[in-house]
């Protein structure tokens, strides 16, 4: 359950992170706006997606990909 | 010295232990697997500076995309059918399969010279990363043509960096690959949000009515930098196309794609150029030319992010410098007798570290990364030969492994050869390697089989 919430709340932080640079583009965000809800949507996203990906299989590519 | 070649030759071998075996049917993995794996691989650090530096190169915005649309494309179809169909019939790494082809002393100058590169790319990811903590104390970034570091605080902060990431690759490779899986598409989001946002600071309005104008005349306007030698189409076709040389048609790739199902995983690189090599570049392009063409990965994405731009810069060398330094650090386990494996990290973290206090590797990053793919190419096309020429002309395969010999002089002749030959050719840098591989690829062919005519 909470690695499925974790991999929701992170993936939507990933979606605020483009979000937010559209918005300003668009106008509808200012500068400060933008990057204030990039950099929260950064920090939403490592800390989700470390309990999402972390805890996930250890087989992850550098265990199967040698040298 | 047979003798030492030998201990040198049995200790590399205990290195690549665990991968001496083709790899079973069992362990290979999905198509998925691949794309993830290239995706992740090719939005690093050095992105932020080679697409800047086509801006500064003078290429028009038409060369660009065509150049990086069919340079892309050709480094795709080099992993699909130079890399991966070897890799699918071997399923060895290169180190293996050169071994069967050059013997131990070959693999060894290989080893050591994929070392000293590997040290020298690290250095450049570390120069990336001091760009944007330079910003926080307030250093000044050596300017385009520097050679020399330019202050005693540009110094001490490569020394904090280098030992910074040495300490931690020493610390923990494994955790920090994993950690660098969940950092490359926040990565990713830095290089594409930030050319958003510097959109219209360039003058792009809303309805993108304008883009191509702008595009054409305040980014990729045709002119070049003062003192940068000015590029076109066939620049940058060639540049996308090596950019990965020593991966694809320098086989070193074997490593990973003798894991795929079929040999049309090679495909799956696509993932890896398109997003990375093409639009990260035409990302950090827009972003240079929102500071007014200075060469400053950091202030660009500063500028175009804000913090998260400059941790973006920061964790980009930094997840990309460590495994960097692990692959130094086992290169060069082969020659240091029984040393720890901290102790030989420690040595190239050391040696990345000076070297990186020299911006120039990472201002020349474009012409470092021609040297680094042609360097390693010759032993793509000496592999290239003997796994699918000699059995057409009837030329034995495999004889260093059959008859015992240390080192394959023939192969180590052509490698040389064909580098001394590229070093002298009158054509630009970037388009050497081709008829290179041509060189080395006839060369080493007629050699051997004149070689068994005697």
């Amino acid at each position: 359950m909470i690695k499925r919430l974790s991999r929701l709340g992170a993936l939507m932080s990933l979606g605020i992170c483009l979000a937010a640079p559209v918005l300003f583009f668009a106008g509808k965000l200012s500068e400060g706006g933008y990057k204030l809800a990039f950099n929260l949507a950064s920090a939403g996203w490592f800390v989700l997606a470390s309990l999402w990906l972390m805890k996930r299989t250890k087989k992850g590519p550098s265990s199967w990909v040698g040298s | 010295m047979a003798l030492r070649l030998a201990d040198i030759a049995a200790r590399m071998d205990r290195l690549y232990e665990f991968d001496r075996e083709p790899v079973a049917a069992a362990k290979l993995q999905s198509g998925g697997k691949f794309a993830g794996l290239f995706a992740g691989e090719h939005v690093a650090a050095t992105e932020f500076v080679i697409g800047a530096f086509f801006v500064l190169h003078g290429v028009t915005a038409r060369d660009l995309l065509l150049g990086l649309l069919l340079g892309n494309l050709l480094a795709v179809l080099s992993w699909t059918f130079l890399c991966a169909p070897i890799a699918v019939r071997t399923r060895l790494t290169l180190y293996w399969y050169l071994k069967r082809i050059a013997g131990p002393g070959v693999t060894l100058v290989y080893n050591i010279a994929n070392a000293f590169l590997y040290c020298i790319l690290a250095g450049a990811m570390i120069s990336v990363s001091a760009t944007a903590l330079g910003l926080v104390f307030g250093i000044d970034v050596p300017k385009l043509g520097a050679v020399l570091p330019n202050s005693v605080g540009w110094v001490l902060l490569i020394f904090a960096l280098g030992a910074a990431f040495t300490t931690m690759a020493i610390l923990g490779f494994e955790k920090l690959s994993r950690f660098a899986q969940i950092c490359s598409p926040w990565i990713f989001l830095v290089f594409i949000a930030g050319a958003i946002a510097v959109l219209p600071r360039l003058g792009v309005r809303t309805n993108l009515g304008n883009l191509w104008e702008v595009a054409t005349t305040k980014v990729w306007n045709g002119v070049a930098a003062a003192g940068q030698d000015k590029f076109g189409f066939w620049h940058i076709l060639f540049f996308a196309w090596f950019c990965n040389l020593a991966m694809h048609v320098g086989l070193s790739d074997l490593a990973l794609l003798r894991y795929a199902k079929r040999w049309t995983y090679g495909l799956y690189s696509a993932f890896g150029m398109y997003p990375g090599h093409m639009l990260a570049w035409i990302c950090s392009g827009l972003m240079v030319a929102a500071i007014g063409r200075e060469m400053h990965p950091g202030l660009m994405a500063y500028q175009a992010v804000g913090w998260a731009g400059v941790a973006g810069v920061l964790l980009a060398g930094w997840t990309t410098a460590n495994p960097t330094l692990y692959r130094a650090g086992l290169a060069l386990q082969t020659v240091t007798p029984n040393w720890p494996r901290w102790k030989i990290t420690l040595g190239a973290g050391v040696a990345t570290t000076i070297l990186a206090c020299f911006p120039v590797f990472f201002l020349k990053l474009l012409d470092y990364v021609a040297i680094y793919g042609l360097v390693l190419m010759p032993v793509g096309a000496i592999v290239f030969a003997e796994h699918w020429i000699f059995p057409l002309l009837k030329i034995e395969q495999y004889q260093a492994e059959k008859r015992g010999w240390a080192c394959n002089w023939t192969a180590l002749i052509v490698w040389i050869g064909t580098l001394v030959a590229c070093f002298t050719m009158p054509i630009h840098l970037f388009f050497r390697w081709l008829p290179g591989y041509g060189i080395a690829l006839v060369s080493y062919t007629v050699l051997m089989a004149s070689r068994r005519r005697t």
